[in-house]
């Protein structure tokens, strides 16, 4: 494993791939200081300028751009009390009181430091336990696959925002869109229409920049034209003392707990975890009445979540070939679109590229630190322009990421229809983070599924015959219960007050 | 959880009807279109069954959705159910998003259709242009240099760099 890590940092230490980390992690900062923009969008962007690269490199920009945009995330959520990314909402509870109190270069510091400290503690987790999973992962038969396929997806249906079913029929329409082409085993075209495009399937990065790109500025457009004038004043980082870190570390170490643990579970990403990390670390203080006020425990916990989740998330994206979050299905797209089959052989066959990012999320931390402390200001300047003139660079770049991913303009065609059907679906609560999902999953659930049964002898008791596959199959149906049962609660909960 | 206004209702109705739709389709198609699976091996599993099951899954879903907001259509009290037309305040706003979210959508479907007839940089620059305007931008000016560079730094980009077949 040493070795391996070492290789990894000897690959992305090489001053090109170095560079590259700099410049998407600088990305992702400013990014993640737009409200409106995301970091899924801003990796989908990449896509085509990212597509003739090697693939570590070319995966190091978007690890950067994961990286910067939690950071960048807090930095409108602290100074405007909008949060950039849904994953710093929980920030502004008391990075903005804290602005309020004229305190706004201390709450944008404690925010680095915790992001970098929560950062540091996820990359321990993912380091240690990706290896170690992957070894497992691999002794998997196509039946555990299979399984493992529909775990993922009933998991982040499950976890994702809005309801569980609004979850799992986005996971339904991936699933049927991974359909479209020759079918994987005997060829039988399926939903072809007569357009040689698509024998080949749907192309997946049109699916992705229609949904993350084009989706994303149709919703956001009513934010045109909106541009804040309470960020006048020239702000400066002003980096707490190691010591009043220091005091503070039993909410960065819950923080990072949380972050890491939540998003090691595919599905609960970085929304959640840090308003539950928050909650604990309230529940834990000497002065629970504080928070919310403006105290520096009440910005280092969310963002030492937010960041520890990056580390939390490799773990199924790399063992698994199970995204965590948007970003993620959009990373583990850019690498079937480099022609790697992620999964859990992904660590068997290309064990450097794994180690390499694994590194990549080390360094990108590293570089989310130094960069706040250098230019912190820069970015903060982004929070007065207008969205109106990014927009259409985006929609640009989205519509490139689908022409060049096959060289065809019917690809480009593609991402629009994806983009209004996102869009739609979106405004309606359906989270097309689970579309994506099944797109990703569809081939591997159909592949490993026929080829298990062909091997059993078409006896379906196969996907119940070893104790890790009766575990598997008992979390599925146990969470689609639980699920199914909360629901039930909450419709009769939102129909007594109307009956009173 | 806020309480849904008719309108939203009948929104998530209509986006029902479009997937029960797409699910009774998708179960039609598959099953009539042509097969292969005489020629490969004998197996449970054909091309048309997991789409048939995924399709299947997507009705049952879509079915219980559109049943809970059927069920709150009827439950809607007489404030929430009354079809209140939008304030006159609200009304232009209202417009002008539609006009922006439609206008984005055919802006960039025509700009598609005119790659392949027009130079790279012509083009990109024109639909910057429009697309500024379009989203509320007044000054000539601005709206010209940006989107000239912008076009120029795209050019640059993909036809130069990246040697895209454009």
């Amino acid at each position: 494993m040493f070795e391996g890590i070492l290789g990894g940092f000897a690959s992305v230490l090489a001053p090109a791939n170095l560079l590259l980390t700099f410049l998407g992690t600088a990305l992702g900062i400013l990014v993640g200081a737009l409200p409106g923009l995301s970091s899924p969008m801003a990796i989908v962007v990449l896509i085509p300028i990212t597509y003739r690269m090697e693939t570590l490199p070319a995966l190091l920009v978007m690890m950067g751009v994961y990286t910067g945009t939690k950071l960048g995330g807090s930095f409108p959520a602290i100074l405007l009390r909008t949060p950039g990314t849904p994953a710093g909402a929980c920030t502004a509870l008391d990075g903005y009181p804290m602005a309020q109190k004229g305190l706004a270069g201390q709450a944008l510091g404690y925010a680095t430091m915790g992001s970098f400290y929560g950062g540091l503690m996820g990359w321990v987790l993912a380091v240690t336990c990706v290896p170690a999973l992957s070894r497992v992962a691999v002794l998997s038969s196509n039946a555990d696959i299979a399984l493992i396929g529909i775990l993922g997806m009933v998991m982040v249906s499950a976890f994702a925002r809005g309801s569980m079913l609004r979850g799992l029929v986005g996971a339904c329409l991936g699933l049927i869109i991974a359909t479209v082409g020759l079918d994987p085993l005997d060829a039988t075209p399926r939903f072809v229409f007569g357009l040689y495009e698509l024998t080949s399937g749907v192309p997946f990065a049109a699916a992705l920049v229609g949904f993350f790109g084009i989706a994303v500025v149709l919703s956001d457009i009513p934010m045109l034209g909106t541009k804040s004038d309470l960020v006048t004043s020239k702000l400066n980082l002003a980096l707490p003392r190691t010591r009043d870190v220091a005091r503070h570390w039993k909410s960065i170490l819950i923080g990072a707990f949380y972050g890491t643990a939540f998003g090691a579970v595919p599905g609960v990403g970085a929304e959640a975890s840090p308003w539950i990390a928050y909650a604990t670390a309230r529940n834990r203080s000497k002065h629970p009445e504080l928070f919310g006020t403006g105290i520096p425990e009440g910005v280092l916990t969310p963002e030492a979540t937010n960041n520890a989740n990056n580390g939390g998330t490799m773990v199924p994206m790399l063992t698994l070939g199970i995204p965590g979050d948007g970003s993620t299905a959009v990373m583990l797209g850019a690498l079937i679109l480099h022609g790697i089959n992620p999964g859990v052989t992904l660590m068997q066959s290309d064990g450097p590229l794994v180690y390499g990012l694994l590194a990549g999320l080390l360094v990108s931390t590293v570089f989310m630190l130094l960069i706040a402390l250098g230019a912190i200001r820069w970015f903060i300047y982004v929070l007065q322009q207008d969205r109106s003139w990014l927009f259409p660079f985006v929609l640009v770049l989205a519509t490139m990421g689908a022409f060049s991913s096959m060289n065809s303009y019917f690809a480009a065609y593609v991402a629009i229809v994806f983009g209004l059907v996102g869009y739609v679906l979106e405004s309606r609560r359906f989270p097309v983070v689970t579309i994506v999902l099944g797109i990703i999953l569809g081939p591997i659930i159909e592949q490993n599924t026929r080829i298990a049964l062909a091997l059993s002898g078409n006896q379906w008791s196969t996907f119940v015959s070893t104790v890790p596959r009766q575990v598997i199959v008992a979390v599925i149906a146990g969470l689609l219960i639980l699920e199914a049962r909360k629901g039930i609660q909450r419709m009769r909960a939102r129909e007594k007050p109307a009956e009173a | 959880m806020a309480r849904q206004t008719k309108q939203e209702i009948t929104k998530d109705i209509w986006v029902c009807i479009a997937l029960l739709a797409l699910g009774a389709l998708t179960i039609l198609r598959v099953n009539t279109g042509p097969s292969n699976t005489k020629l490969a091996l004998t197996e449970s599993l054909t091309h048309a069954t997991l789409p048939t099951a995924y399709a299947g899954i997507l009705l049952v879903l879509t079915l219980a959705i559109l049943a809970m907001s059927l069920r709150s259509l009827r439950r809607l009290r007489p404030e929430d159910a009354a079809a209140s037309p939008p304030a006159p305040a609200e009304r232009p706003a209202r417009r002008l998003r539609f006009v922006r979210t439609w206008g984005t959508v055919l802006l960039l479907a025509l700009y598609v259709a005119l790659l392949p007839r027009l130079p790279f940089a012509v083009l990109t620059t024109l639909y910057l242009a429009s697309m500024f305007a379009l989203y509320g931008q007044r000054s000539a000016l601005k709206i010209g240099l940006v989107s000239g560079l912008g076009g120029a730094v795209l050019h640059l980009l993909f036809i130069t760099l990246l040697n895209l077949p454009l």
